[in-house]
């Protein structure tokens, strides 16, 4: 809302400066966003032409005296509409003015025209930058004070103010008035409504009919006639301006002016063109059609409420008017249609035309039905006034439920328990008086508040909590902190999981990124197969902000590997990004919650560093990934393990699937070059991901803790020649079962030659110890050999000779 | 052979002069082997012939061998020692360090400034005793909208522009993106009983043109108190005390009115500038002020909505963006870089 603050002062006194105002303003009832100033306009004051006359040999220019505070000047003017005894806005020399021929703001300099030497100017509109109007100069109202500066006289200042969603009451200059008024002291004024009726009765020259009662509380309609079309009032005209709504004519700029007064939207019909002179508030008929104000022929239905008459939709209720009824050059009787309609019905209709009204806008909010007869009087008062019209006498007034008045009680103790502290009778009192609330006090406990009929929004106790608090300023309130019990332990264990997992990959070299939960379906496609897409469809936003976040992700995947490929222009020499994030799993009925699984995903690339922080030419590979993975095994005390296993878009033989017990719980393997060739990503790519969901029942919080062994460790070297295809975790595992073996490490690999076709060797670091002795050298070989055995037998594994 | 008295001194002599000679280690353990050797060392050797002395000059030549003996091991211990240290000294000289060379840094990651400035928010919380909890981030209307007062068709609906899911059942959607982290509140107090006090972050999703100030997915984190006895002057205390945790001990805190449907009274909640401590600059724009969150007691009927005795209960909740919180310390001015996941971004926290 643009509130000008010369027209508030009609309703009430200003007794704080500009910013001050905003201030309370913004603190007690909504945000002032932006004050915008008058200009200065330094050196421009009010004179008067005290003479005029036709430059000979000039068709426009005319050669003026002007009485200005200083004395008597002689400009030159230009203007067609300049003439003696006119108030003018007079710019003497060195005033800065906007100047159309250069099109920015200039110093004004004595001139000599036409051998005429001119003292300063008669300003336009233009030039003082109150609208593009440069068709003559402004002429000020008669009783302009002769030497006033302009600043003073025309200057208003404009706060522009933002509005709440349930206070239709604050897009109207009254509103804010009455706000004004409780925030600084004063009184507010309510224009005055009396008018003199000097046509015949309204009764008989027109009816209405509310067909659908629920929809409309109350329509409210005046006639005038021999009203006579032109422009409004230069004041109407400013105001209107100010609150950034163009004038047009003087009746339809009547209807925005009492709507910005009162709140309440209104509009004029031509009256001659209402078929029957009858008007039918109703439903609209399936396929029924009304071309809008604003030229669109629009498609209704059933659900919207129209204006119409016998013969079909004159308007779209509380919207916009239909152009068939539409006010012209030819307009005599003007038919005033002040009505009160379903707030979520108007929102609904102008929702779905994709249709936002001023009027719309104040509906939605639901109007008060008491404030349609006000501005209903107001209007027709003021089509007398300046349109020369006739009103009918009455209205019609179609209200069969009138709003109920609203008390509430208030106890004094509901004041303390809301806001912690006692606030005085008198305060509450003065406070809810000056909103124009009723309240009196009725001892012992209570306030009796009478609700004003524009406070739509105040029903409960607590609202008049709020209306005492923020008029009374937070301030008043101490900083207090919670008393009282401390509440039952909350359990999160899945945040928990997932933070100790952010802070083991962080320290182990990972980035953590944060991509979008939703992605596209290309995205999804590169990286997972066409059949697993029809048998999981993701979850699909119908109105998402672009292709690229369509779909809700079903994996991690495309967004890490996108993301790694997003920072390879960086050509950094290795690259360990990793994510924590659910992925959305919709169950077979689509409407009820999809299950959020929390998985972990990592990538790996680029190459081992060396001394100075660069490539070392030691690529990254599948163990790196699986290192990590290790690590948080380690750390979180699950006990993984892992085989070979196969994933749509890793490698065979390079990929391994991670298992708890014989749970699968995720995978680590290298991505295939086909799907990186997808993502522009030129090098390997080694990915891990974990199910953190399924990971979280198995998660050791406490270690299992072993008393450190007195007893020395025996540590010897075992290396064995095995089959190729014999897992290396298995004869880890199998040593590993000895009770003598506190610790197995495997330390090499070898493929070749020495070991045979279809062979490979392997060789283990082999602790033993017992909790009870110490162990000797021959200790240690015996259990070697007993060991040897079982492999030998399990495993065909041999001694490496 | 049998050693005349008088030849220690000679020996003595001669391998003062040698030892001088000596050096380096080698030519000092050369030194060692001939004078001092266990086995052939000629000091040994004197001391060795001594019994075979005759009786009278056994005495004097015991004394002298003595002698000679402690005088050249001492000897030998000041060189060995002379030579350590000049060894000690040419290795510093020649294995001189450039000291300004960059070191051999241990590889490690960083976690993404939402996660951080998300725990730090936590952390202070826990510290005024607010508690996690999580909830979904596919929601119901019931739970995003009915039940926090924002009805189909209400005008409030505006303030949270929402992405919806399919499918369309009955003309309605029954699924959406979570607009804010409040519908999880809902379900903690369906849950259980007050007194409640949990901080319930997550990610939030809104239909919103996204551009320096504007994102589409954020994170938020909302705070909910619910007990007997709570007032609008504990949740002033409350958030003055997550703010001085946030922006520093020095901060103070303003309220000013502000609407929220399931909230009454609703308040915004601002802290003084801590660029230029209330004087005016270009991040309070001028006012000294800036905003943080929105705030208020939690709306009677909402209380009453969980099954809860608005008349016994009464609570505060508050709701705050963590990238917003994250730009304000941070100096960030664009709110892109959270999910572009740029390195040169992501490496500075």
């Amino acid at each position: 809302m643009r509130i000008s603050l010369e027209w508030l002062k009609e309703y009430v006194d200003l007794t704080l400066p500009p910013e001050q105002l905003a201030r309370r303003i913004t603190l007690a009832t909504a945000e002032v966003e932006e004050i915008i100033a008058p200009p200065a306009w330094q050196g421009v004051s009010i004179g008067e032409v005290q003479s005029c006359v036709r430059v000979p040999g000039s068709d426009h220019l005319s050669r003026c005296t002007v009485q200005a505070g200083d004395g008597i000047h002689q400009v030159v003017c230009g203007a067609p509409n300049v003439a003696a005894g006119q108030k003018i806005a007079y710019a003497a020399i060195g005033a800065e003015l906007f100047s159309p021929r250069a099109g920015k703001p200039q110093k004004l300099k004595p001139a000599v025209i036409m051998r005429i030497e001119s003292e300063g100017m008669i300003c336009s509109e233009m030039e003082l930058g109150l609208s593009e109007n440069h068709e003559g100069i402004l002429v000020l109202p008669a009783d302009a004070p002769i030497g006033t500066p302009l600043h003073d006289y025309l200057g208003d200042t404009v706060l522009v103010a933002g509005a709440w969603a349930h206070r239709a009451d604050l897009l109207a200059m009254l509103g804010i008035a009455r706000e004004v008024a409780a925030l600084t002291n004063q009184a507010v004024r309510e224009p005055e409504l009396a008018f003199v009726a000097a046509g015949r009765p309204i009764a008989g020259t027109l009816t209405v009919e509310v067909a659908d009662p629920d929809l409309c509380n109350r329509y409210v309609a005046g006639v005038v006639e021999g009203v006579k079309l032109g422009p409004s009032h230069d004041w109407m005209q400013r105001h209107l301006e100010a609150a950034g709504v163009r004038a047009i004519n003087n009746v339809v700029d009547i209807t925005n002016y009492v709507m910005l007064e009162f709140g309440q939207p209104l509009h004029a019909f031509d009256y001659d063109t209402v078929r029957d002179h009858h008007v039918i508030v109703r439903r609209a008929r399936t396929g029924e059609r009304l071309t809008t104000l604003d030229g669109v022929d629009r498609e209704l239905t059933p659900d919207m409420l129209l204006i119409a008459d016998p013969g079909g939709p004159i308007g779209l209720a509380g919207v916009m008017g239909g152009a068939n009824s539409e006010i012209s050059e030819q307009t005599k009787t003007i038919l005033l249609e002040a009505a009160n309609f379903s707030g979520m019905n108007i929102r609904r209709t102008s929702t779905r035309l994709g249709l936002r009204s001023e009027a719309s806008s104040r509906f939605e909010k639901q109007l008060p039905a008491e404030l349609a007869i006000k501005a209903a009087r107001r209007a027709v008062q003021l089509m007398v006034q300046i349109c020369g019209g006739t009103a009918r006498e009455g209205f019609v007034d179609v209200y069969p439920v009138p709003q109920q008045p609203v008390r509430i009680e208030l106890t004094a103790a509901r004041l303390r328990q809301v806001l912690g502290i006692e606030v005085s009778t008198a305060d509450v009192t003065r406070t809810l008086r000056a909103l124009g609330f009723g309240c009196e006090w009725q001892a012992p406990d209570r306030y009796l508040v009478d609700v004003p009929y524009w406070r739509m929004d105040v029903r409960i106790a607590d609202d008049v909590v709020e209306e005492v608090i923020r008029i009374l300023g937070f301030e008043r309130l101490p900083s207090t902190t919670i008393a009282g019990r401390i509440p039952e332990l909350l359990p999160q264990p899945r945040r928990a999981l997932r933070e100790r997992v952010k802070d083991i990959l962080a320290a182990a070299g990972a980035q953590e990124v944060i991509t979008y939960a939703a992605v596209s379906e290309e995205q999804l496609r590169k990286v997972t197969p066409a059949e697993d897409l029809a048998i999981l469809q993701p979850l699909r936003i119908v109105n998402p902000l672009s292709a690229e976040h369509e779909l809700m992700r079903t994996t991690l995947r495309g967004s890490l590997l996108e993301t790694l490929h997003d920072n390879l222009r960086l050509r950094r020499p290795a690259l360990s990004l990793f994510e924590t994030a659910p992925v959305y799993l919709p169950g077979d009925d689509r409407t009820t919650l999809p299950e959020e699984r929390e998985l972990l995903i990592g990538a790996l690339s680029g190459e081992r560093l060396d001394r100075w922080g660069h490539g070392s030419g030691e690529a990254l590979d599948f163990f790196d990934a699986k290192g990590l993975v290790e690590t948080l095994d380690e750390r979180l005390r699950v006990g993984l393990s892992y085989r070979a296993a196969s994933d749509p878009i890793l490698l065979d033989g390079r990929t391994a699937e991670v298992l708890a017990g014989e749970v699968p719980v995720g995978v680590v393997g290298q991505v295939h070059p086909d799907v990186l060739a997808r993502f522009n990503i030129e090098r390997e790519v080694f990915l891990y991901e974990l199910n953190l969901a399924a990971l979280l029942p198995l998660v050791k919080a406490v270690p299992e803790y072993a008393p450190v062994s007195r007893f020395p460790a025996v540590v010897q070297d075992l290396a064995l020649v095995v089959s190729e295809d014999v897992p290396a975790a298995d004869l880890l595992a199998a040593i590993g079962r000895s009770k003598l073996v506190s610790d197995v490490r495997l330390f090499d690999e070898y493929r070749g030659e020495r070991v045979g076709a279809g062979k490979k060797s392997l060789a283990f670091s082999v602790s033993y110890q017992a909790p009870d002795r110490t162990l000797t050298d021959a200790d240690a070989a015996k259990e070697q050999e007993r060991i040897l055995r079982g492999l030998s037998h399990q495993f065909g594994a041999e001694l490496r000779k | 052979m049998v050693i005349e008295e008088r030849d220690v001194g000679a020996i003595v002599a001669e391998a003062r002069a040698q030892l001088a000679a000596a050096h380096d280690e080698q030519e000092l353990e050369r030194w060692h082997t001939e004078f001092l050797g266990r086995k052939a060392g000629r000091i040994t050797a004197f001391l060795r012939s001594i019994p075979a002395l005759p009786e009278d000059q056994r005495r004097a030549a015991g004394i002298a061998g003595n002698d000679a003996n402690r005088e050249l091991r001492a000897a030998y211990e000041a060189r060995a020692e002379a030579l350590r240290r000049t060894r000690l000294e040419a290795s510093i000289a020649s294995g001189k360090l450039d000291v300004t060379l960059p070191g051999r840094k241990p590889q490690i990651g960083r976690l993404h400034p939402v996660t951080r400035t998300l725990r730090d928010l936590l952390a202070a919380l826990a510290d005024l005793g607010f508690q996690v909890a999580e909830g979904p981030e596919i929601e119901t209307d019931f739970y995003n909208f009915e039940m926090l007062r924002i009805p189909q068709d209400h005008p409030a609906r505006d303030m949270w522009d929402t992405l919806w899911l399919d499918p369309l059942v009955d003309g309605r959607r029954p699924l959406l993106l979570r607009t804010h982290t409040s519908p999880n509140q809902i379900r903690v107090m369906q849950q259980r009983q007050p007194p409640i006090r949990i901080a319930v972050p997550g990610k939030c999703y809104r239909f919103e043109a996204v551009d320096a100030s504007h994102e589409w997915q954020l994170t938020q984190i909302e705070g909910l108190a619910v007990d007997e006895g709570i007032t609008l002057a504990d949740l002033k205390g409350t958030l003055g005390e997550l703010a001085r945790r946030m922006f520093g001990s020095e901060r103070q805190i303003m309220l000013r009115h502000a609407y929220f449907p399931f909230v009454e009274p609703g308040v915004e909640m601002a802290v003084d500038c801590f660029v230029c401590g209330g004087t005016g600059c270009g991040l309070c724009k001028g006012t000294g002020w800036i905003e943080i969150l929105g705030a208020g007691m939690v709306h009677p009927e909402v209380l009453s909505g969980v099954g809860y005795d608005p008349e016994r209960y009464t609570g505060f909740a508050w709701g705050l963006g963590v990238e917003r919180v994250a730009m304000l310390r941070y100096g960030i001015s664009d709110i892109r870089h959270f999910y572009s996941n740029d390195l040169r971004f992501l490496e500075q926290f």
